[in-house]
């Protein structure tokens, strides 16, 4: 029997997982009017290119053209979007500090979502009619005239689900989807793994090897996310000793990955879809998933984002002034000037391994793996989601409960 | 159908952006500034009008695929009992 202080969690539970179930049944509504057998076909020839690798982040909704094939990527493109006008403009980043604000702030992000997802849809649309004969069983413009609305809601329609996770689940609602939908490919792996096994194609040795990297990687993103920095304070108010500024070891986290994704996947797409220009063909051919010329542009990217977004992460100036204001110090470093070159050099490092990590488990896992013939994309972002959002949901969940063994507490006292 | 499968999703989308909120931006607890009811009823309608649009693109998808059925399959075509010809046929066997 459940007892009746745990009845808002389980709520908040069972509205979580009902509203990720109705999202991973939007993925098998097709767009009208598509030839499904001829897209599965389509892209069972891209499984190991950049589409395959969307369509796993997608939860197969793209290779089921689904309405929902979008996903949430608009949304992301645009909270970062966001961020970095924020950070440039000052009066945007000003309307982030009241409350009034941040509903305009949010407000802008989801229009701006509205209009990422508009181009893309466009260029999705267009794209899958060029796609060949027969893909499109209606008429091409009556095709175009209702599918870029429907491709366009089905990223709003995740965006608006995400926001009632957040809202009245547990966890990130945004970080839900995504790790929903990779995760829902997971089982078909598995079992394409099992099955290449029985007949023969895949040695056991090398499944054993597989296995052996993606637990590697697991742990050493499990180590690296949770390490930080931890630069010792001292309080001149009181005389409490051991307190410390922590900084993560991973300071610019996820979002430099997705930033480098997103705009590595604009020139393949449109590549794969617009198979007459041959420059396109071109890029597409070297950026296919596990070849040298697709790691070295990842890394390169990947790199260049995170000291691009670690100085959105970590702002040294405010970390100072926060610093000043409630009279703490480094030891042996003064206040002010000295405090704040000090730690621009400490997240400098910080960065700089950062961008290594994220360029490493973004390239190097895969490129083994494909090397050894996996039948399924495996990659350090894809298990560096997992990991962050797999913590974040745990530590939400423990926290809930603790506030409701609290509450209960609180009211025997009472009582 | 068609020009319901274009309208359902622009409605959706207004309706949606029409929500103000302020969720899903990291470290903020501020709430939206609408009332339960306002936002309980508009939720109740985006959810309404996703299941009518899933029932639409269903029977919209079965229509399309019936018709590429009845094209891929040829049309068999019996020949006419033409009694001319079968008199003749038979005429052919007495003698």
């Amino acid at each position: 029997m459940i007892q009746k202080q745990y009845k808002p969690l389980i709520n908040k539970l069972l509205i979580t997982f009902g509203i990720l179930f109705f999202y991973k049944i939007c993925t098998y509504f097709p767009l009208p009017g598509v030839n499904l057998d001829m897209i599965a076909r389509f892209f069972a020839e891209q499984k190991n290119t950049m589409f395959g690798v969307a369509d796993l982040f997608s939860g197969g909704a793209i290779s089921r053209m689904s309405f929902v094939a979008l996903g949430i990527m608009p949304y992301i493109t645009a909270s970062i979007l966001m961020e970095l006008f924020a950070h440039f403009d000052p009066n945007i980043g000003a309307l982030k500090k009241e409350k009034e604000g941040m509903v305009i702030f949010v407000q802008k992000t989801r229009y701006l979502t509205v209009f990422i997802a508009l181009i893309q849809s466009i260029g999705v649309a267009y794209g899958i009619t060029k796609m060949g004969e027969g893909v499109i069983i209606t008429d091409t413009t009556s095709f175009l005239f209702y599918s870029i609305p429907m491709l366009v809601m089905g990223t709003v329609l995740l965006m608006w689900l995400g926001e009632q996770i957040t809202n009245y689940g547990l966890g990130n609602g945004i970080s839900l989807i995504i790790f929903t939908a990779i995760i829902s490919g997971l089982p078909g792996g598995v079992v394409n793994t099992i099955d290449l096994m029985n007949n023969g194609s895949l040695n056991p040795l090398i499944i054993l090897f597989i296995l052996f990297i993606m637990a590697a990687t697991t742990v050493f993103i499990i180590f690296i996310e949770k390490g930080e920095r931890r630069i010792p304070l001292q309080y001149t108010s009181s005389d409490f000793g051991g307190n410390y500024l922590p900084i993560k070891v991973n300071l610019a986290n996820v979002i430099p990955a997705i930033f480098a994704g997103a705009l590595i996947s604009i020139p393949v797409t449109f590549g794969t879809f617009f198979k007459d220009v041959s420059s396109l063909n071109f890029i597409n051919d070297i950026l296919t998933p596990g070849t040298l010329g697709y790691n070295i542009v990842t890394f390169l990217l990947i790199f260049g984002f995170t000291f691009f977004y670690a100085r959105i992460a970590f702002k040294v100036d405010e970390v100072t002034k926060n610093l000043n204001d409630s009279g703490s110090f480094i030891p042996g470093i003064r206040p002010g000037e000295h405090t704040k070159e000090y730690l621009k050099k400490i997240t400098l490092r910080l960065t700089v391994f950062s961008g290594i990590y994220l360029g490493t488990i973004a390239t190097v896992p895969w490129a083994i793996m494909n090397q050894l013939g996996a039948p399924f994309y495996f990659g350090g972002i894809m298990t560096l989601v997992i990991v962050q959002v797999t913590f974040d949901f745990i530590t939400k969940l423990f926290n809930e409960i603790e506030t409701l063994k609290l509450k209960e507490k609180e009211q025997e006292s009472f009582i | 159908m068609q020009i319901l499968l274009t309208l359902l999703p622009i409605i959706i989308i207004g309706l949606i952006l029409l929500q103000k909120t302020n969720s899903g931006m990291q470290g903020s607890d501020l709430k939206a500034p609408l009332s339960p009811l306002t936002l309980r009823l508009q939720q109740s309608i985006v959810f309404f009008l996703i299941f009518f649009l899933g029932f639409s693109i269903y029977s919209s998808n079965k229509m399309q695929q019936d018709i590429v059925v009845k094209q891929q399959i040829k049309p068999i075509t019996i020949p006419t009992q033409d009694p001319k010809l079968n008199s003749s046929f038979s005429d052919l066997i007495e003698k």
